[in-house]
């Protein structure tokens, strides 16, 4: 009993250690700031947005910036600010969604290769090279090209796509931890090598995996933009890429109707690169220097 | 040393032959009866069948895969839809220009990113070092094509100094080699910045401080030399990100290019031009990948004697993989 505590107090202080570390980094805590406030536009979107997406006014095209249009409106006198709004939404979705199935099968797939060893690492580390050998979004395109256009498939095809990254970090972690001491103690009582990964490699090389990860958001932020913007993604949908590519033909007249979709993505990506950096250092002290 | 070439150059081989079988799956896989798109929605159910039958649509997976594979050593990637031409003349007729665009990219990438790197590394916490690393991080954040309207907003529209679109000559390549190579020049000031930042604390940059070696010396020879390998391995690294980038790219400037066919291809559904680009440009990136390998062996001596002695070689194998920064 007195031991579960101790490990409790251990783990939280840990948690604290690196929580501070994060503070102490102000660009990490600029982008924190940023990315919580992406979070809360994303979740109230509804309540944040002054119009529906989709409404549109034709009395009102074209606008630029004004007071009751903050960001403009597009040719359909639609408001530019409600869509990019909702379109956080549909980003941060297609993100994370994607971010979280390739984390977990990489996750798998490379703890495997690393605890493994031998011909089924030798399989799988080749195939990640196949999948490297082509240019990740150049890989992400022909997936959405063979899956057709749709934000799920552009989501599937982004997710593929980061699979090898996540499965060459997780098997270079694994393989820094398998030969530790409590592994081989594990092994001796018996655990199950699904349960050894899970419970004694899984939470010992977390840190590479959560920055990994952070960083893999922006990465498939723009991935997404820019399947949208090929047309890859659904036109009916205001995402922002899918914005972009609306709006190029008004470039000369209208700029807004570009400016601010891209800018929105740009914010989102560089505030999980700020946080993904600062988390980096705070996680690995050895690092920074 | 043309031991150490032959043999890298033998393991490209597998990694190519999956990689056609990748392309070769996704195919498959299209959704889309290529007889029919051929043969346009006018076609009678029996032209069809007899397409289907005339193009061995319906061998099994295998078959078609060996039939493919055997074509592509022919050098042929199929035949477009939509013009009816050999895919693999369009994708050449098409490769100088990228690869013309995605060059400079790479020059100018490494031509202001080392320098920006090493001087934000000379100079750390300075005002110099702090603006280009908020460049730096900005320029990684940017998706790559609204900087390129962003830029031909500013540049083309509104000073007029640019042109915005084709490709006649040295202005023309201005804005499409910045926008593109935007965040490799990021990523690889980062890295400098970081790889000479370790190698500046070195005691052997102490030691010729101490002998009063001039501070060039120090830095270009005794400093940079020795943070070259992982910022070679993001400069290899970011051939994809530039190759990627011409593929969007070049539809904004109308750069008729490989990437602005693929990307026609894709709106008109003409999957064997997607699929013959996707291979052609895993083809250079491969290459590419070959390359800065032997940049690896030319600039680290460990490496090379590390390749010359046989036994070692499986090591220096695993060293350089771990060098590549997640």
């Amino acid at each position: 009993m007195s031991e579960n505590i101790q490990i409790q107090a251990r783990k939280r202080s840990q948690f604290i250690e690196v929580w501070r570390r994060l503070c102490r980094n102000r660009l990490a805590v600029l982008g924190m700031i940023l990315l919580v406030v992406i979070v809360l536009v994303a979740i109230f979107a509804d309540v944040i947005a002054p119009y529906p997406y989709d409404f549109q006014d034709y009395s009102s095209v074209f606008l630029g910036p004004c007071l009751q249009h903050p960001f403009g409106t597009d040719n359909f006198g639609r408001d530019i600010f409600s869509r990019v709004v909702y379109g956080t939404r549909i980003s941060l979705r297609i993100a994370f969604i994607s971010l979280a199935g390739s984390a977990l099968v990489g996750c798998i797939v490379g703890a495997i290769a690393g605890f493994f060893g031998g011909i089924i690492d030798a399989i799988i580390m080749r195939f990640c090279d196949i999948m490297m050998a082509i240019p990740r979004m150049v890989m992400a395109i022909s997936i959405a090209t063979t899956l057709g256009p749709g934000l799920t498939n552009a989501m599937i095809a982004i997710a593929i796509s980061s699979v090898p990254n996540f499965a060459r970090v997780v098997r270079a972690s694994t393989l820094t931890v398998k030969d530790q001491e409590y592994v081989e103690a594990a092994q001796s009582i018996g655990c199950s090598t699904a349960r050894i990964i899970r419970k004694y490699i899984f939470p010992n090389i977390l840190a590479p995996i959560i920055v990994q990860a952070t960083l893999g958001v922006g990465t498939a932020i723009i991935l997404a933009a820019s399947l949208s913007f090929l047309g890859l993604g659904d036109p009916l949908v205001p995402e922002w890429g899918a914005m972009v590519s609306a709006a190029r033909s008004y470039i000369r007249d209208y700029p807004h109707m570009i400016a601010f979709p891209g800018l929105a993505i740009m914010l989102s990506v560089l505030s999980l690169n700020l946080f993904g950096d600062g988390l980096r250092d705070a996680l690995d002290p050895k690092l920074k220097k | 040393m043309s031991k150490f070439i032959i043999k890298r150059i033998l393991v490209m081989i597998p990694v190519l032959l999956g990689v056609t079988f990748v392309i070769f799956t996704m195919m498959y896989f299209t959704d889309g009866n290529p007889a029919q798109l051929i043969l346009g929605d006018m076609a009678t159910e029996e032209q069809i069948h007899e397409l289907e039958e005339e193009m061995g649509l319906n061998d099994p997976f295998f078959t078609r895969y060996l039939n493919y594979l055997s074509d592509l050593l022919h050098g042929d990637l199929g035949t477009s839809y939509v013009t009816g031409q050999p895919v693999a003349k369009e994708i050449m007729d098409r490769l100088p220009v990228t690869v013309r665009i995605s060059f400079c990219c790479m020059i100018f990438a490494v031509a202001v990113g080392i320098p920006a790197g090493i001087l934000s590394a000379v100079k750390q916490y300075s005002i110099l070092d702090n603006l280009s690393m908020v460049l730096a991080l900005v320029g990684i954040s940017l998706p790559n094509f609204w900087l390129a309207l962003m830029l031909v907003l500013v540049f083309s529209v509104g000073l007029g100094l640019l042109p915005p679109s084709g490709l006649y000559g040295f202005k023309y390549y201005i804005l499409p080699v910045v926008s593109i190579s935007a965040s490799a020049v990021a990523t690889i000031t980062r890295m400098t910045r970081s790889s000479m930042l370790e190698v500046i604390r070195a005691d052997y940059i102490r030691t010729a401080r101490a002998k009063g070696q001039s501070e060039n010396v120090v830095i270009f020879r005794h400093a940079l030399l020795n943070a070259l390998i992982p910022i070679i391995t993001v400069v290899g690294l970011q051939f994809a990100t530039t190759l990627s980038g011409t593929v969007v790219n070049e539809q904004i400037f109308a750069i008729p290019g490989l990437g602005k066919l693929m990307v026609d291809a894709i709106k008109a559904r003409n999957y064997p031009v997607v699929q013959g680009g996707v291979f052609v440009l895993a083809f250079i990136f491969s290459i590419l990948n070959l390359v800065i390998d032997l940049i690896y062996a030319f600039v680290d001596p460990r490496i090379r004697s590390q390749y010359v002695r046989k036994k070692n070689k499986r090591q220096a194998e695993t060293d350089n993989r771990k060098e590549v920064p997640a």
